[in-house]
């Protein structure tokens, strides 16, 4: 048994998850308690979290009060928690908040989904095929993934969306279309450390193709390692079409959207903070569970092109 | 180290080259861009009249070509609302959006460094914990919506300090949190991940070994090794920085290149438009170059691969 077992089971035993490695002999019995963990807060939060905002996305629409376009002016900057019809009041044309903020989240899925199916796609395929196939290719498809790393995101698509206008379409492609370098390097590795297999090679001799082994044989070995990144995804990309909502590039009204309320609810912030604030607690929500439930998994990846 | 330097430069014209090519194209993905200025009510002789003279009739690669050329001459074209050179206005607003993506950047680092070894100097879980949870709670949280709240907070109804503009010094306070926070949580995540991965390391073990106190080993043997990995992602993160501050000078209403980014869209002026996305692109590759650059004089592995 190596000393680096011996810590871990005896760690183990009190209850301290130490991980892989341990630390080094000679460090301090504190800093052995410190350990290096995974940090993950409360799951059952997190996951709390995103089950309250996709209940809201879910529930609300069956509701007989859900009405999310009709305006009343006599009713605009209904406070919160005071009319059962408004449960979350009403924006600046009377609109009802509630309403509005479970169709923002249906929006903001529906854009957010199918990018990242995109982005596994593309990711998954151009990974694959460079790892497993080495040389040239894996040359061309690697100076690709620089070139897309060297262009900020968020530029990119202020720059298409000013040119052709927005629409959700275009949101999905162009997200869909610049955020696959994540998959494709984690499915480069992967099938990198497994072209040398017998479970690769054996099935040749029985005369099948290199696609039918990459998909049959390679896929399904990519698969557990990219799930857990795409909740976490999902997140990057619901910040981003709200950052753009915000802007005006994103969802146009009359369709409601997080950042798109933020948007209008900013030259109203003296009369009614709320419709600004309940956008952004969604957001936080949906954000947040969907990061802390992927780290709980993954341990640590950086949201460094967020850009929002 | 030549050969380093040759591989990355030309890593960076094709970079540079291929943000050309998508800006130029970007103008022209709309169709013509004559027609989008005037509006949907001019008439097609306008119109025509407006292509040719802006020079969007002759065939693509003919305008592709005068505009690399017109571009080696810094000539962006004319801004079409203001009659002015679209480099110029650009030029003129980049000073206040570098001040405030800098300062916050160097805000956030900073303290990120200093908030990262002191939890390593205190080796407390708990803490380390609340900190990195704080971390990623922030990076949940929108910029522009953070930057409201504290519009909110500390200009509606505190009246301490100003909302909009940059008509004091105490202006870039708000804006600068704002962005600060973000690069701050983003920075102590990737530093702690840095030492994270430092304990495991066999010169670690024997430094322990020769009897060196911890701090000892923390600052002198690991706090190197962990920079090593936040100089990459510092590099690549400034495209995220900027597309942020682009966001957030919207909510503050400060004078940078992101606004004039905005007004120009809504406006179509299209000459402007490619000339603040030119300018901003162009000046995260020189950066990535020379981070790159810094990177392998500070890190040998990095030339030899």
């Amino acid at each position: 048994m190596t000393q680096t077992e011996d810590a871990t089971s005896l760690i183990g035993r009190v209850g301290t998850p130490l991980p892989e490695g341990g630390t080094p002999r000679g460090a301090s019995p504190k800093s052995r308690r410190a350990g290096w963990q995974k940090s993950t807060p409360s799951y059952s939060v997190a996951v709390g979290m995103v089950v309250v905002v996709l209940l809201v996305i879910v529930v609300v629409p069956l509701l007989p009060v859900f009405d999310p376009t009709s305006q009343d002016l006599r009713l605009r900057f209904l406070d919160p928690f005071t009319d059962p019809s408004h449960l979350l009041g009403t924006d600046a044309l009377g609109r009802d908040m509630l309403s509005r903020l479970a169709v923002a989240g249906r929006v903001s899925l529906s854009i957010a989904v199918p990018a990242v199916a995109l982005n596994l796609l593309i990711g998954v395929t151009l990974g694959l095929l460079a790892g497993y196939f080495g040389g040239a290719l894996d040359n061309v498809i690697s100076a690709l993934a620089d070139i897309q790393l060297a262009i900020p995101i968020m530029l990119l698509l202020i720059a298409i969306v000013s040119a052709i206008g927005p629409s959700e379409i275009t949101l999905i492609v162009v997200i869909g279309l610049a955020n696959w370098v994540g998959y494709a390097r984690v499915s480069r590795a992967t099938a990198w450390s497994l072209r040398e297999r017998e479970f690769i090679w054996a099935p040749k001799t029985h005369g099948a193709s290199q696609m039918w082994i990459l998909r049959k044989h390679l896929v399904p070995n990519v698969i557990p390692a990219l799930a857990v990144l795409v909740p976490f995804d999902i997140g990057i990309i619901v910040l981003l079409e709200a950052a753009l909502s915000f802007l005006g590039l994103g969802i146009q009204a009359p369709t409601p959207s997080w950042g798109g309320m933020i948007k209008d609810g900013q030259a109203y912030l003296r009369d009614d903070a709320m419709i600004t604030v309940f956008p952004g607690i969604m957001l936080f929500m949906l954000v947040a569970g969907l990061q802390f439930i992927s780290q709980r998994f993954t341990g640590d990846r950086q949201p460094d092109r967020s850009g929002a | 180290m030549a050969r380093f330097i040759g591989r990355r430069l030309i890593q960076g014209i094709v970079t540079v080259f291929g943000v050309v090519t998508v800006a130029f194209f970007l103008v022209r993905l709309s169709g013509n861009p004559a027609a989008l200025l005037l509006g949907p009510e001019a008439s097609p002789a306008d119109i025509d009249k407006l292509s040719e003279t802006l020079g969007f009739s002759a065939p693509l690669p003919v305008q592709y070509v005068t505009f690399l050329a017109a571009l080696f001459q810094g000539d962006l074209g004319l801004s079409l609302r203001q009659n002015l050179p679209a480099l110029d206005l650009v030029m003129q607003r980049l000073p206040a959006t570098l001040e405030l993506a800098l300062s916050s950047f160097v805000l956030g680092i900073v303290l990120a460094f200093l908030v990262v070894l002191a939890l390593q100097l205190a080796a407390s879980s708990r803490l380390r914990s609340a900190v990195l949870w704080l971390a990623s709670a922030r990076q949940a949280v929108p910029s522009f919506w953070l930057g409201i709240i504290l519009v909110i907070v500390f200009a509606v109804e505190l009246g301490m300090l100003p909302a909009l503009g940059n008509n004091s010094p105490q202006s870039i306070i708000l804006p600068a949190i704002t962005i600060a926070t973000l690069e701050l949580a983003l920075y102590i995540r990737l530093l702690d991940t840095g030492f994270g991965e430092q304990h495991k390391q066999d010169y670690v073990r024997t430094a322990y070994a020769k009897g060196q106190r911890r701090s000892m080993v923390i600052l002198k043997h690991m706090l190197p090794n962990a920079l090593l990995p936040v100089i990459t992602v510092a590099g690549l993160n400034l495209g995220a920085l900027l597309g942020g501050t682009v966001v957030v000078e919207l909510v503050f209403n400060w004078p940078g290149v992101g606004q004039l980014l905005i007004s120009s869209i809504s406006q179509r002026d299209y000459a402007v438009v490619q000339a603040a996305i030119l300018v901003i692109a162009l000046f995260f590759v020189i950066v990535n170059f020379g981070v790159d650059l810094l990177y392998g004089v500070l890190d040998p592995r990095v030339r030899l691969r």
